[in-house]
């Protein structure tokens, strides 16, 4: 029966526990578990337990299973309630706003072209990331982490984070900037 | 805490036990005709709103403050309805977030969302000014049937003597001035009878005794010295 549900996809089995299957639940939290503890660790840059915020993660998508669509990627879904509470994990550690005022997302964004990073160019992210990526803000960390690490693309990041996929753009060209002048300076 | 291994047996675990109730399918139907609602509630008031400025600027004359020159523009700044306009754009600043949070038009700039509910707002502001919605609900508040919103319409007609414009029948006609009086017997006190200095250039023939007129101008010694004065018709 496991070996049967590990073939199908994350949206198959999220059909399955929408029809309340745990042991379908069961393997998509296998699914995720190291990928949103990666995510967590690295967006929140803390050794702080991150295990719990994991678990709550699991448990909301079991309770709001009924409100995803099917018909869309399971990924985003579930990585957008993991953003939800690493960030409301991050207010009540530090003093971050309740409400962030971007003004990149207010502006037009179509011009924008969508360059999707080569090997090369992640490879050299990868270690600019584990030198600097924890003196980046925590809106450009969080983009860098979810499409250099977690590999997500523009489309599913700005279904994660609810912005404008122009945005995303923008930031993730910002955090990189601002992660080679870093690196640069030290 | 929980080491990486027990996290998915312990949400299993609560599961099992009954402790992570699945929310079904109508409860976030249900959520959804909620925002629904809440939109349509906002929407309807940004609309309440937004034709009332329009309303007021045209039924209580300030429009005609802007034909005055300098004087009149600072008049019709001071006059202009700004709380409704406030009230208007709050609502569509609810409405935007709300649409932003519950449906997919993140994937559209602040901006572009915002422009689409501003013309949306103004669009039917503008529409229900055609009809006699609110010109009916003054006509209620003029009669005292209007209990809530009575305040808000009756100050519409306002001669707004504090801030220099005054409305009213005239009443006589002299060389060089003359007379109006306003007494609508609502519950403010704009009711006098004012002796009025017309604007240099300004043909007195042109006014006969029970015109309406707005007069914008300075009160001094108990005359009013005016720097913009507008017919009215039957009507406004």
């Amino acid at each position: 029966m496991d070996q049967e549900l590990r073939q199908k996809t994350d949206e198959e089995l999220a059909r399955l526990v929408q029809g309340k299957n745990e042991t379908a639940f069961g393997v998509l939290m296998s699914r995720y578990q190291s990928k949103l503890l990666r995510y967590g660790r690295k967006f929140l840059s803390e050794t702080a337990p991150i295990e719990d915020v994991v678990q709550e993660v699991f448990i909301k998508a079991y309770q709001n299973i009924q409100s995803y669509d099917a018909a869309r990627p399971f990924s985003p879904w579930i990585y957008r309630i993991a953003h939800n509470l690493f960030v409301n994990a991050l207010r009540s550690k530090s003093r971050l706003p309740f409400i962030t005022v971007d003004l990149d997302m207010f502006a037009a964004h179509t011009a924008y072209e969508i360059d999707p990073a080569g090997d090369e160019e992640r490879e050299e992210m990868r270690g600019l990331i584990d030198r600097g990526l924890k003196e980046l803000s925590p809106i450009y960390r969080e983009v860098i982490v979810l499409y250099y690490i977690e590999q997500l693309s523009y489309q599913e990041i700005a279904d994660v984070l609810h912005i404008p996929v122009g945005t995303v753009g923008i930031r993730l060209s910002r955090a990189r900037e601002a992660l080679k002048k870093y690196v640069e300076g030290t | 805490m929980l080491k990486e291994p027990d996290i998915q047996k312990s949400v299993l675990d609560k599961i099992r036990a009954g402790g992570v109730p699945m929310h079904s399918r109508t409860y976030f139907i249900l959520r959804t005709v909620l925002v629904g609602l809440a939109g349509a509630v906002l929407l309807a008031g940004a609309f309440f709103a937004l034709s009332f400025v329009f309303f007021s600027i045209h039924e209580s004359g300030v429009r005609f403050l802007l034909e005055f020159g300098e004087q009149g523009l600072t008049a019709f700044i001071t006059l202009f309805p700004w709380t409704s306009l406030l009230v208007s754009l709050a609502f569509l600043v609810i409405l935007e977030l709300l649409v932003r949070q519950f449906t997919s038009a993140y994937r559209f700039s602040l901006l572009r969302i915002f422009l689409w509910v501003l013309v949306i707002g103004v669009a039917g502001g503008t529409l229900i000014g055609f009809t006699p919605f609110h010109a009916s609900l003054l006509s209620a508040a003029d009669n005292d049937r209007l209990p809530v919103l009575g305040p808000l319409y009756e100050q519409v007609h306002d001669s707004h003597i504090d801030r220099g414009v005054y409305r009213g029948n005239v009443v006589s006609v002299a060389e060089s001035y003359f007379i109006i009086s306003h007494n609508d017997t609502d519950r403010d006190s704009d009711e006098g009878v004012w002796n009025v200095v017309p604007p240099e250039g300004f043909d007195l023939g042109t006014l006969s005794v029970g015109n309406k007129v707005y007069v914008a101008g300075r009160l001094k010694h108990g005359v009013v010295y005016a720097y913009g004065i507008r017919p009215l018709s039957g009507d406004e």
